[in-house]
C-alpha cells in the first residue's frame, strides 16, 4: 500500500478527477462540507459543562450570563433558554428570567404542536437511529418541562404576582396531569401483576381511583416515572393561596402530602399550629388559612398591631447544580474499518451542596424541608430511557460500522482504488466518528437547574432576624430582618457549591 | 432592435412608476419590514389561548346582559357602580384589567350607570387628596366609597388534550353585587370554546 507522502497515494484521485468521474458529485460533497463547517461552528465556542461550573462556582455569573446570552442569539435551543432563564433568576433579574422562560416554554409549545407526522422530527429521529444522538434536538425531559413553570412561578412571585405565579403553578399542574396520563397504562399492567390492597380490580383504577390514591401506593409511586416531585406541588398551594384559590391550594397541598408525607408537616408548621403530626394522621391535614391581611394588593396597615407583630415567613432554598448530560463514547475495535464507537446519553454527577441547612428566624428554629431531588428524577428517566437509547446506540454503531463497510467494499470492488480499501473504510470510520461526535457533543441538557430544593414555613415577629446556613463552609451564611408592617415574607435562597449564599425576599 | 428595447424600456417605466409612487408624499414612514393595518375586531384564531376576539364577545355580551337587568334597566336614577377585580383561575395569564376596562366603557357608553373608581384608581385618587389633606377632610371622600352595586368575576378554563387535538372550554361569570346587604342582584356566564387539531402531516 502506497504511504500518505507518495505520489502513488494520490494518483487514483487526482486521475478520477482529471477523468472527471467525480465532478458530477462535487456540489454533493461541497454540500456536506459546508453542513460540517456550520455544525462546528454552530457547536464552537459553547461553555463547557466544566466551564458552567467553574464560573458558577467562582461567583463569575456575570460573564457567563453574556456568553449564554450570546449563544441564544445564536441558537434558540430549549436548553439554552433554560440555562439563561436560570442565570438571570441568579442574578435577581426576575422579569428577565421570566420572559426568558416564557421564551423557552414556546419553543417547547412549538416542539409539541408539531404534526403528528413531522418531517423535521422525522429526520431528526432517523438521524439519532443511524447517525448521533444530536440529530435529535433536545426539547427537555418531562421533569424539566414541569419544572420550567415552577422555576417560572418563583420569578411571578419575586415580583408580587402571585395570581401569575398561581397560574404558572397550574400549568405546572396540568403537564403533571399529562404525564400521569401516559403512565396510568403501566400503572395499571403492574398493578394486575402485583395484585396489591386495597385495588382488588386493577382493569378499573384509571377510571375509579383518584390520583391521590394512586399516589398513595408504595409501589405505585416507586414506578411512575411522572416526573411528579413534591416540591412543585407544595410551592403550588402557597401561590395559590396567596392568589386567592384556595380550592386549588387545597388539592396542591394534598398532592404534596401525597407525594411526600412530610410536608403535612411543613403545611402543619405554616397554616395548622405547631403541633407535629404522626404519620398515621396525613389525611387530618390543616384546613388552609386565608391569605393574611385585606389582600396583598392593598397597602397592610401599619395601625393593625396583629400584622405588624406576626408574619408568616416562607422560605425556599434552591441548592446545587442538576446531573448534565452528555453522550459518553465508546470506541471498540472492530475488523476491516479499525474500530465502531457506541455512543449513550450519561449524566455528569450533580453538585451538592454538602452541608446539613439550618435556619433560624427570631430566635425559633425553623425545619427546611428538602423536597426536590433533582438527580433521582434525571437517573430515573435514564434508567427508563436507557433500553431504547441502547438500541438506538447500537443501531447507529451498525448503520456507522455497515457505511465504513460498504465504502470500503466500493473500494475494493475497482481495480484502482483496491489496495487502499482499507484505508478508505478506516477514513469513512473517522469522518462519520467525527461528524457525529460533534453533533453529540452539542448535546445539552438544563444545567443550571438546582440539584435539590428546600421550602420551611412559619410565623415570626415583624423585623426578626433570619440567619440560614447551609453549613458547608466559610461563604454558606446569611442573614436578613423581616420587614417591620408586611404580612408575610418570602425568601428565595440560592446556594451554589463554593458560591456565597444569595438571599432575595419579597414580602406582601 | 426596437423589439429587443421595447420590453426593457417599459420595465424601466414601470420601476419609476412604482419609485415616485412610494415616496413621501402618501405620509407614510415604512419600514424595512412588512406592517399591515387589520380589521382590530375581526375573528382572531391564531392559537387557542385567550385572544382579542374572546375578549371583545364577553365584554359586548356580558354588558348587554347586564344592561338588560332590572336593576340597571330599571333604576330610577343610573346606579353607581365600583368594578373590582375579575378572578383568573386559568392556566393563562390573562389581563383580565383588559376585560373589566372593555366592560366599563361599553357601560358607560351606555349611559345607564355611573362608575366610582376602582381600586387601583382609588390609590390614585387618595394619594392626589393627600396633598391637599389640609383642606380637605377624609369624610368628604365618603362619597366615592358609597356604591349601589359592585361587580365581580372570575375566568375559568378547562383544558383537555391528547396526541392530536386540543380542545379549550372558557367560561366567564360575572356578578352584580348590592355591597350593603351583599345580595347578589345579577349574574350570567360567556362560554367560549377553541378546539385545535395537529395536521396529519408538516413540516
Amino acid at each position: 500500500m502506497p504511504g500518505f507522502a507518495s505520489p502513488a497515494f494520490f494518483r487514483p484521485y487526482s486521475s478520477s478527477f482529471a477523468a472527471g468521474r467525480c465532478r458530477k458529485h462535487r456540489p454533493w460533497v461541497l454540500l456536506l462540507l459546508l453542513w460540517g463547517l456550520g455544525l462546528l461552528v454552530s457547536c464552537a465556542g459553547r461553555a463547557g459543562t466544566a466551564e458552567i461550573r467553574d464560573d458558577l462556582s467562582s461567583g463569575r455569573i456575570t460573564p457567563l450570563r453574556l456568553r449564554i446570552e450570546k449563544e441564544f442569539a445564536s441558537r434558540e435551543d430549549l436548553a439554552t433558554a433554560l440555562n439563561l432563564a436560570r442565570l438571570y433568576q441568579l442574578e435577581g433579574r426576575w422579569s428577565k428570567s421570566r420572559d426568558t422562560y416564557n421564551q423557552a416554554l414556546e419553543i417547547l409549545e412549538e416542539y409539541e404542536g408539531r404534526a403528528a407526522l413531522s418531517l423535521r422530527n422525522l429526520t431528526a429521529d432517523i438521524g439519532s437511529v443511524l447517525l448521533s444522538p444530536g440529530s435529535r434536538g433536545y426539547f427537555g425531559t418531562g421533569y424539566e418541562r414541569s419544572l420550567l413553570h415552577t422555576f417560572n412561578a418563583l420569578n411571578h412571585a419575586m415580583l408580587r404576582d402571585f395570581p401569575g405565579a398561581a397560574v404558572e403553578a397550574r400549568k405546572m399542574e396540568a403537564r403533571q396531569e399529562l404525564w400521569l396520563q401516559e403512565s396510568e397504562a403501566r400503572l395499571a399492567a403492574h398493578l394486575k401483576r402485583r395484585q396489591p390492597q386495597p385495588f382488588t380490580d386493577p382493569d378499573a383504577l384509571p377510571r375509579h381511583a383518584t390520583m391521590r390514591d394512586i399516589l398513595e401506593q408504595e409501589e405505585g409511586r416507586a414506578l411512575l416515572n411522572n416526573y411528579q416531585e413534591p416540591f412543585s406541588y407544595a410551592l403550588s398551594s402557597i401561590f395559590n393561596r396567596l392568589a386567592g384559590d384556595m380550592d386549588f391550594a387545597e388539592v396542591s397541598m394534598r398532592r404534596a402530602v401525597a407525594l411526600a408525607p412530610q410536608c403535612a408537616a411543613l403545611f402543619r408548621e405554616a397554616w395548622g399550629g405547631r403541633a407535629a403530626i404522626p404519620p398515621e394522621a396525613l389525611p387530618d391535614l390543616p384546613a388552609i388559612p386565608p391569605p393574611p391581611g385585606p389582600g396583598y394588593s392593598e397597602r397592610p396597615s401599619p395601625s393593625d398591631p396583629e400584622t405588624r407583630q406576626e408574619q408568616e415567613v416562607t422560605v425556599i432554598l434552591l441548592s446545587g447544580l442538576a446531573p448534565a448530560l452528555f453522550v459518553e463514547k465508546t470506541r471498540l475495535p472492530f475488523p476491516h474499518i479499525g474500530y465502531i464507537m457506541i455512543d449513550l446519553p450519561a449524566y455528569m454527577p450533580p453538585l451538592r451542596c454538602s452541608g446539613t441547612a439550618s435556619l433560624s428566624v427570631g430566635g425559633r428554629e425553623f425545619t427546611l424541608y428538602p423536597l426536590l431531588h433533582t438527580e433521582t428524577l434525571a437517573y430515573r428517566t435514564l434508567r427508563d430511557e436507557l433500553p431504547h437509547e441502547t438500541a438506538a446506540a447500537f443501531s447507529r454503531a451498525a448503520a456507522r460500522a455497515g457505511a465504513s463497510v460498504a465504502t470500503g467494499t466500493l473500494a475494493a470492488s475497482r481495480e484502482e482504488t483496491r489496495d487502499m480499501a482499507p484505508l478508505v473504510a478506516s477514513l469513512t470510520t473517522m469522518l462519520l466518528d467525527f461528524f457525529s461526535s460533534s453533533m453529540a457533543d452539542s448535546v445539552r441538557n438544563w444545567e443550571l437547574l438546582p440539584n435539590e430544593g428546600s421550602i420551611a414555613m412559619g410565623r415570626a415577629p415583624g423585623g426578626s432576624l433570619l440567619e440560614l446556613s447551609t453549613g458547608d463552609g466559610p461563604t454558606s451564611s446569611g442573614w436578613l430582618v423581616l420587614p417591620e408592617t408586611a404580612n408575610g415574607v418570602i425568601i428565595l435562597a440560592t446556594k451554589l457549591p463554593n458560591a456565597s449564599l444569595r438571599l432575595d425576599y419579597v414580602s406582601y | 432592435m426596437s423589439h429587443r428595447f421595447f420590453p426593457a424600456a417599459l420595465l424601466l417605466l414601470l420601476g419609476i412608476s412604482l419609485a415616485a409612487c412610494s415616496g413621501p408624499r402618501t405620509g407614510r414612514i415604512q419600514g424595512s419590514g412588512e406592517v399591515v393595518y387589520e380589521d382590530p375586531t375581526a375573528v382572531e384564531t391564531v392559537t387557542t389561548r385567550w385572544g382579542s376576539t374572546d375578549l371583545q364577545s364577553t365584554a359586548e355580551t356580558l354588558t348587554q346582559s347586564l344592561l338588560a337587568s332590572p336593576w340597571i334597566a330599571r333604576a330610577s336614577a343610573p346606579p353607581k357602580i365600583r368594578l373590582r377585580s375579575v378572578k383568573n383561575y386559568t392556566d393563562e395569564h390573562i389581563d383580565t384589567k383588559g376585560i373589566t376596562d372593555r366592560i366599563r366603557v361599553l357601560l358607560l357608553r351606555s349611559g345607564q350607570v355611573r362608575f366610582l373608581a376602582d381600586n387601583a384608581n382609588l390609590d390614585a385618587i387618595f394619594e392626589e387628596r393627600d396633598l391637599t389633606e389640609a383642606a380637605t377632610r377624609r369624610q368628604e371622600n365618603q362619597p366615592l366609597l358609597d356604591t349601589d352595586y359592585i361587580i365581580t368575576g372570575s375566568v375559568r378554563s378547562i383544558r383537555k388534550r391528547t396526541r392530536d387535538i386540543a380542545d379549550v372550554y372558557y367560561q366567564i361569570t360575572l356578578e352584580l353585587t348590592d355591597p350593603q346587604s351583599s345580595e347578589i342582584v345579577w349574574s350570567d356566564y360567556k362560554e367560549l370554546r377553541k378546539v385545535t387539531t395537529k395536521p396529519r402531516i408538516g413540516w
